[in-house]
């Protein structure tokens, strides 16, 4: 046997299996462990014909002849690294991290070339804001379960990693499955568990809201900002938390389908995707604004003030598209096929998008 | 649901990484051994094999176990992966490439294995081809190295039949490698 080729072999696909389910996107796994539970309210039937009907009615709309942007176009795909994760921008550069070599790379947007690579030696995702970059670094693909995961502030004038925080829960559990979410000048690690809050003026957690006993064992997502934070229940029910306090401000009855995730939106909006569908609330009221459904499952999304692209893969056809959505609407403004296959992360780069794939290129679209 | 558990159309279905990994152990010596009895090239048979498990890995959403045994469907993709190399004259990277796998460097010791794995599983693959009383005779006499007349009560047949199954089955080895006396 050749057991040095058969391990190495064996290395590679286990992080590219991993890396497919993680370009899923985390509802997925969320539904995964919610198996387990018992199933959701019977009135997302409810739900979901509200949905068509606001479907068809956004469908009319589209067809009054509203004139069309211009249909969005690939004009380059670079090759980067051996993988890709999420993109972020800040101090003109493009953060990502290739998570086989275990480093956060900052890429030059004039040459598309890495300027700098930041050895953290274990898996990571970007994120920028509240004055630096910030990366979740270690166990992801376990999230915690087989080893720490910490937070590192990055200076981005230097490069270096000037703050690492653990990232747990005050009694030192793991949090789950995480990402970051910064906004406000605030950072917030949400897990499935909780959401930890980073005071980034002196690099410290210093906030920690428990989703125990408020969402079940594994909350279909959560957003945070700087006073509350929503958390979409496995019941269906979405919660408003104090951010201060984590206790419950208000409740309100989604219904939404079982296999919904609840994301950050625009401002003052909270998103939910399903298998193909892409639903907009109104943050304050909790308000259906709007839903469409895409030809193909929705596995990632990037919101911007006016225009939210999403990615659409028709899996039988391997077709990887990008879908340009209207925020305000949801009405459909054109779409591109992909060359790359998956999404690990979307950003504007002046007046382009840059998709990063798992395979280390970035495709740039002129909208 | 338990890894002893799993059959391997369970192992494909389930589409977590932790199933692919057993499902990739279960078959890649034998895939491997697949390419390398083919190809006769060790670098050749790695790396269709680990093109193999990539598009497999990649298109598992397609497998449906009504359509056949996940092993079929295994051996499929690698059937396809083989006659597309012989065609081009290289192994393709297309499955690779999609999930950001690199291409791995065989050490010495991985180029003499995958070699003797080809031979070890070419006779194997030969005695298996015999007719039974051909293949139990020749797996008792020179696989297992045990003398003709222990082989012959143990059949319950004559010395002299054992000594013909051995001398028949090693000929028609012979002929199918292409051998000629």
């Amino acid at each position: 046997m050749s057991q040095d080729f058969v391990t190495e072999l064996r290395l590679q696909l286990r992080e590219a299996a991993l890396r497919e389910e993680r370009r899923a996107p985390v509802r997925r796994r969320v539904a995964h462990a919610r198996r387990r539970l018992p199933g959701p309210a019977p009135v997302a039937a409810a739900l979901a014909v509200a949905l068509l009907a606001l479907a068809v009615a956004v469908g009319v709309v589209a067809l009054r002849g509203d004139k069309q942007p211009a249909e969005p176009k690939v004009v380059g795909t670079y090759p980067v690294a051996s993988s890709l994760s999420r993109l972020a921008t800040a101090s003109g550069a493009v953060w990502t991290a290739d998570p086989i070599r275990g480093e956060i790379l900052r890429i030059d947007p004039a040459t598309r070339r890495v300027a700098a690579r930041i050895p953290v030696g274990a898996e990571a995702s970007v994120g920028a804001g509240a004055g630096a970059v910030w990366a979740l670094a270690g166990d992801l693909q376990y999230g915690g379960d087989k080893g720490p995961v910490r937070l590192l502030r990055i200076d981005p004038a230097t490069n270096r990693v000037v703050a690492r925080l653990p990232v747990r829960a005050p009694g030192g559990d793991s949090l789950g499955l995480v990402e970051l979410q910064i906004g406000r000048g605030v950072v917030w690690v949400v897990g499935v568990a909780g959401a930890l809050r980073i005071d980034p003026s002196r690099n410290v957690a210093d906030r920690f809201v428990s989703f125990a006993g408020r969402a079940g064992e594994a909350a279909r997502g959560a957003v945070t900002d700087r006073d509350s934070v929503w958390v979409l229940a496995v019941d269906g029910r979405l919660r408003e938390l104090d951010a201060r306090t984590g206790d419950p401000v208000r409740e309100l009855r989604l219904a939404a389908p079982a296999d919904s995730h609840l994301f950050p939106g625009r401002p003052g909006t909270l998103t939910l995707t399903g298998a193909d569908r892409i639903t907009v609330l109104e943050r304050a009221s909790g308000r259906l604004l709007w839903s469409n459904t895409l030809a193909g499952e929705i596995r990632y999304w990037f919101g911007e003030d006016d225009t939210l692209w999403v990615q659409a893969s028709d899996e039988p056809a391997l077709r990887n598209r990008l879908v340009r959505l209207d925020a305000g609407s949801g009405r459909r403004l054109g779409q591109v096929d992909l060359p790359e296959p998956g999404v690990a992360g979307i950003a504007r780069v002046g007046r382009d998008i840059w998709v990063a794939g798992p395979g280390g290129k970035i495709v740039v679209v002129r909208p | 649901m338990h890894a002893t558990d799993s059959t391997d159309e369970q192992l494909l279905s389930a589409r977590d990484a932790a199933s692919f990994e057993r499902f990739y152990c279960r078959h890649v010596e034998s895939v491997l051994g697949f390419f390398a009895r083919r190809t006769r090239d060790p670098e050749l048979a790695a790396d269709l094999c680990a093109e193999t498990f990539a598009a497999a890995l990649a298109s598992r959403h397609r497998y449906r176990p009504e359509a056949g045994a996940a092993a079929a469907w295994l051996y499929g993709i690698a059937s396809k992966k083989l006659a597309d190399a012989q065609r081009r004259g290289y192994a393709e990277r297309r499955a690779r490439r999609r999930l950001g796998m690199e291409r791995i460097e065989l050490s010495d010791d991985d180029v003499a294995r995958i070699a003797r794995l080809a031979e070890a599983v070419e006779v194997r693959a030969l005695v298996d081809r015999l007719a039974p009383e051909q293949r139990d005779a020749i797996t008792a006499h020179v696989l297992d190295e045990r003398p003709y007349d222990e082989i012959a009560a143990e059949l319950d047949t004559s010395e002299a039949v054992v000594r013909k199954r051995v001398s028949r089955g090693l000929a028609a080895m012979r002929r199918r490698m292409g051998v000629r006396r």
